[in-house]
């Protein structure tokens, strides 16, 4: 085969298209990630505020499911969401009334099953690069299991510490520690998190979730920038 | 050093296969967004990779609606990393002869 200009020139042309298609799929990897940010950053925020005025631990678990809703509505059926989302509004309500704890925290089984229930779409499903949010869910999960058990230990207070390790986690799966700005949110957060609970009146402990909030939601913007610019790079008819 | 081959050095079919290398699998209009062409277009070089056996072609139903998944075929990876691997050693032998 020669291998003239004419060939050299096609080739990196095409280099160009397929490096486009990659940063296309990170930009849409970073997006869905930034919106997980978002949500729980909101969740972190918002729940003390119910915690306080209702002077009740469980709302740590009463918003979830509602917070849950919002990050599967764009991957999954919306429907089904909604529905699961009713149904485990209704047992917490109910077992909250009646008394009935166990059931209440039960309520909280049904969210890694709804995993199972609701199945992704299957272009989602069998996507070759695994998903930055399905890892960030995982984390998620892990951090809910281990609020549960402080809650039926009646040590809600130690929540707010379960958040560190989560950021940690998450951010290390993002792969944004090679990004300076973000390596220093979570340092912020890792070390920052811990010393707050340290220095907070015991009332005010779990005040270090909305600390985290905050940080989520600096990430999210963070992330969409990256994402924008990535997007930007990628951006235009690919083909030619 | 091996030809390249022309079916996947077109530029659209190129990132087709490139799109089901990441993915795995993807709908017709995942397709459409993502590369911003026509119907036409991409149905013609659609059927051309299927029909030099690169992709396999799933007609299914979600609820009422028909939907059409394209999957990357073992015999269609075996050729993209191929392409790739031609393509990296024109490029080194260009650059080599740059080089002199």
């Amino acid at each position: 085969m020669e291998i003239n200009r004419e060939l050299i020139d096609e080739i990196e042309k095409n280099i160009g298209l397929v490096k486009k298609v990659l940063l296309n799929k990170i930009s849409v990897q970073l997006r869905d990630a930034a919106d997980q940010l978002l949500i729980w950053g909101l969740y972190m925020v918002v729940t003390p505020l119910f915690v306080t005025i209702f002077n009740n631990h469980a709302f740590w678990a009463y918003t979830l499911p509602f917070f849950f809703v919002f990050s599967m509505i764009k991957r999954r059926n919306k429907i089904a969401v909604i529905i699961y989302w009713a149904i485990v509004e209704l047992i917490f309500i109910l077992g909250l009334k009646l008394e009935i704890y166990w059931l209440f925290y039960a309520g909280f089984a049904l969210i890694p099953l709804a995993f199972v229930i609701l199945k992704p779409r299957r272009v989602h499903r069998t996507s070759r690069i695994i998903s930055i949010v399905n890892f960030w869910i995982l984390v998620l999960l892990a951090g809910v299991l281990l609020m549960v058990m402080l809650l039926l230990y009646e040590n809600g207070m130690y929540i707010p510490l379960i958040w560190p390790f989560i950021i940690t986690f998450s951010l290390g799966l993002l792969g944004s520690f090679s990004n300076n700005s973000l390596f220093l949110l979570g340092l912020i957060g890792t070390l920052g998190g811990p010393a707050l609970f340290i220095i907070l009146p015991h009332p005010w402990k779990f005040w270090v979730t909305a600390f985290y909030g905050v940080l989520y939601v600096i990430y999210f913007f963070r992330i969409k920038h990256i994402q924008r610019g990535l997007k930007n790079e990628a951006i235009g008819p690919l083909n030619t | 050093m091996k030809r390249l081959d022309p079916l996947i050095h077109e530029p659209l079919r190129l990132q087709i296969m490139s799109i089901l290398y990441i993915d795995e699998v993807s709908t017709f209009n995942n397709f459409k967004i993502q590369l911003d062409t026509t119907d036409g277009n991409l149905s013609q070089h659609l059927r051309k990779l299927e029909d030099a056996g690169y992709i396999r072609v799933e007609k299914t139903f979600e609820g009422r609606k028909p939907k059409t998944y394209y999957y990357l075929t073992k015999k269609g990876r075996e050729k993209y990393l191929e392409y790739i691997k031609t393509i990296e050693e024109i490029l080194k032998i260009a650059r080599g002869e740059r080089g002199k």
